[in-house]
């Protein structure tokens, strides 16, 4: 999986609500920390999944070594150095917590950040953590002092919008204000996401990656039609396609795993059943309980 | 930060200034939030149209908004009043007054129903002396520098000891060196005073050397807030050790950054 998202893996409550359970992931070449993910279940504040839970809000892990995680020695061995935790909340019910890994060798440059607004402290949105790599500390001085209101900016726009944005090319006139400092350090492409929670604060997270290393293959962004009944493709991006423009077709819930995110509000994977064809993990995002969009990756 | 900062002293909630024009309604801002701290020092940026003198002025209570509400001291601002100080870019100095009786004739405003003659004219000259005019009080405004003039503007402002010290591109009319020294002046005025202070200014630089917030406008008609940059830089702060701080250089990139993609969005909206 030569992209900045190296896996990805989503736990659900168990029946009697008192664990998460393994629930799918997508590991590429980690297979070994693939098979030790399987057997694992945790409990609230436990292990990253566990503290995203407690919390009720998104969790940046940015060093495993030394941390709560508990895979660290398997993650090491893949290559796998930090990792985000987003829990998928419909109201106070949490549907499931999706984590996604990411690398830290020069060869996967990116960043990923967590912005946060309180809107009974502030009408900003501020930088809670980043991980920001082998970007160098240009991008993430400058990140650590702006904040940004609604519509403005990569997180600004996700947050207006409530549903995910992706920026193919993060270069100027794309409306990312950090621009000049994220081509410096080779970041090109940006994608920001709304995150559901437990509370009314608002959360967006944001991955940044470089060319070499795009987020994933391919992006993109499913939202209900006008009946509710179907999801139509509005926007996304291909790596080797380019620009993916609306589409017609729509797709039913249960339908595949992006219909089965829709009909169930928990994420779905699928395993590429070709060599030449793409697995893919399928994150829905909610507003207020209610399905907003889904956001299907490609690795 | 400034270490004098404490809560937030001016709020802005919700402000909308919608104008009457002959072709209809002109909406300049919406949706403006804000807050100024005590003792902070906020630029607002942005490109030409973007509502911040509308804002400056809304503020100084020159204009009532159309919508939202506006505190200063946690009391609305319903007019102009001499807690709320403002140095224009004109200096606004009457001709026929010397520098000395330009300022008096604030001082007098604020100060003259509990001070005496002898006290007021101690104020008026503590004032020139604090902005380095001791030596053109009894000169008239036609006789003296665009620069100088301005700082009459400023040691009228400061004379009424303001809460708030509002400032529409003051240095915007001088050359460059006038600029750098009356922003050196400003510095460690506020430095001293612990002035909370308001600026609309056009120069990145001046944006970065003197503020704690650089408020960055979107483009107008309706103009909002966009982005805001801390400048977390130590005070008190030399512009020729600066030059060179890689803090300074990153905050500087960031405000042309928004301005050039703004700049760019305007050019493509134009095309």
């Amino acid at each position: 999986m030569n992209t900045f998202i190296r896996a990805l893996e989503y736990w659900v409550p168990s029946s009697d609500g008192s664990l998460l359970e393994f629930g799918g992931g997508l590991y590429g070449a980690a297979t070994r920390f693939a098979e030790i993910s399987r057997e694992l279940c945790f409990g609230r504040g436990e292990g990253l999944p566990g503290q995203a839970w407690d919390a009720g809000h998104p969790i940046v892990l940015k060093e495993f070594d030394g941390s709560y995680f508990r895979r660290i020695a398997a993650a090491r061995a893949a290559g796998l150095t930090c990792g985000i935790a987003l829990p998928i909340c419909a109201g106070d019910f949490l549907n499931a917590v999706v984590v996604i890994f990411c690398g830290d060798d020069a060869s996967h440059a990116g960043a990923i950040e967590l912005w946060h607004n309180d809107p009974h402290a502030s009408r900003d949105m501020t930088l809670v953590d980043g991980y920001y790599g082998s970007t160098g500390d240009t991008f993430e001085f400058i990140s650590r002092s702006v904040s940004f209101r609604p519509g403005t900016g990569l997180p600004g726009m996700a947050w207006e919008q409530q549903a995910p944005v992706f920026l193919e090319d993060l270069g100027r006139g794309s409306g990312f204000l950090r621009a000049d400092s994220a081509v410096k350090v080779g970041i090109n492409r940006g994608f920001a996401m709304p995150c559901s929670t437990s509370g009314d604060e608002h959360y967006v997270m944001a991955f940044l990656s470089a060319l070499a290393t795009p987020i994933a293959h391919r992006v993109e962004i499913w939202k209900p039609d006008a009946t509710g009944e179907r999801l139509l493709r509005s926007s996304g991006f291909s790596e080797s396609e380019g620009p993916l423009g609306p589409l017609d077709v729509g797709i039913a819930r249960g339908e595949g795993p992006i219909g089965r995110a829709f009909a169930t509000g928990v994420p779905a994977v699928a395993e590429a059943a070709r060599a030449d064809a793409l697995s893919l993990a399928a994150i829905p995002v909610l507003q207020q309980g209610r399905l907003a969009a889904v956001l299907a990756l490609g690795f | 930060m400034n270490p004098h900062l404490s809560t937030k002293f001016i709020d802005i909630a919700g402000v909308e200034q919608t104008f009457k024009t002959p072709k209809g309604s002109f909406q300049a801002l919406r949706d403006i939030h804000l807050s100024v701290a005590k003792g902070e020092f906020v630029a607002l940026i942005g490109h030409s149209g973007c509502g911040k003198s509308t804002l400056l002025n809304l503020i100084a209570g020159l204009t009532r908004p159309t919508q939202g509400v506006l505190l200063c001291a946690d009391k609305e601002i319903a007019g102009p009043g001499p807690e709320r100080a403002v140095v224009f870019q004109n200096h606004s100095l009457l001709p026929w007054l010397t520098c000395h009786e330009n300022v008096l004739l604030g001082v007098e405003r604020v100060f003259s129903a509990t001070e005496s003659r002898a006290q007021l004219k101690t104020r008026t000259d503590e004032a020139l002396a604090l902005v380095g005019l001791t030596a053109a009080a009894h000169k008239r405004p036609g006789e003296i520098s665009g620069g100088m003039k301005q700082r009459v503007g400023i040691a009228r402002a400061l004379a009424m000891e303001p809460k708030v010290l509002l400032m529409d591109e003051p240095f915007g009319a001088l050359d460059a060196l006038t600029r750098a020294r009356l922003q050196d002046e400003l510095l460690a005025i506020v430095q001293r005073t612990h002035s909370t202070v308001v600026m609309v200014t056009h120069d990145v630089d001046e944006a970065v050397l003197l503020s704690d917030r650089i408020v960055m406008m979107t483009n107008g008609p309706s103009a909002t807030i966009g982005e805001i940059l801390s400048v977390k830089l130590p005070r008190p702060r030399n512009r020729v050790e600066l030059a060179e701080d890689r803090s300074y250089v990153h905050y500087r990139k960031a405000v042309i950054d928004f301005l050039y993609t703004r700049q760019g969005h305007v050019e493509k909206a134009a095309a």
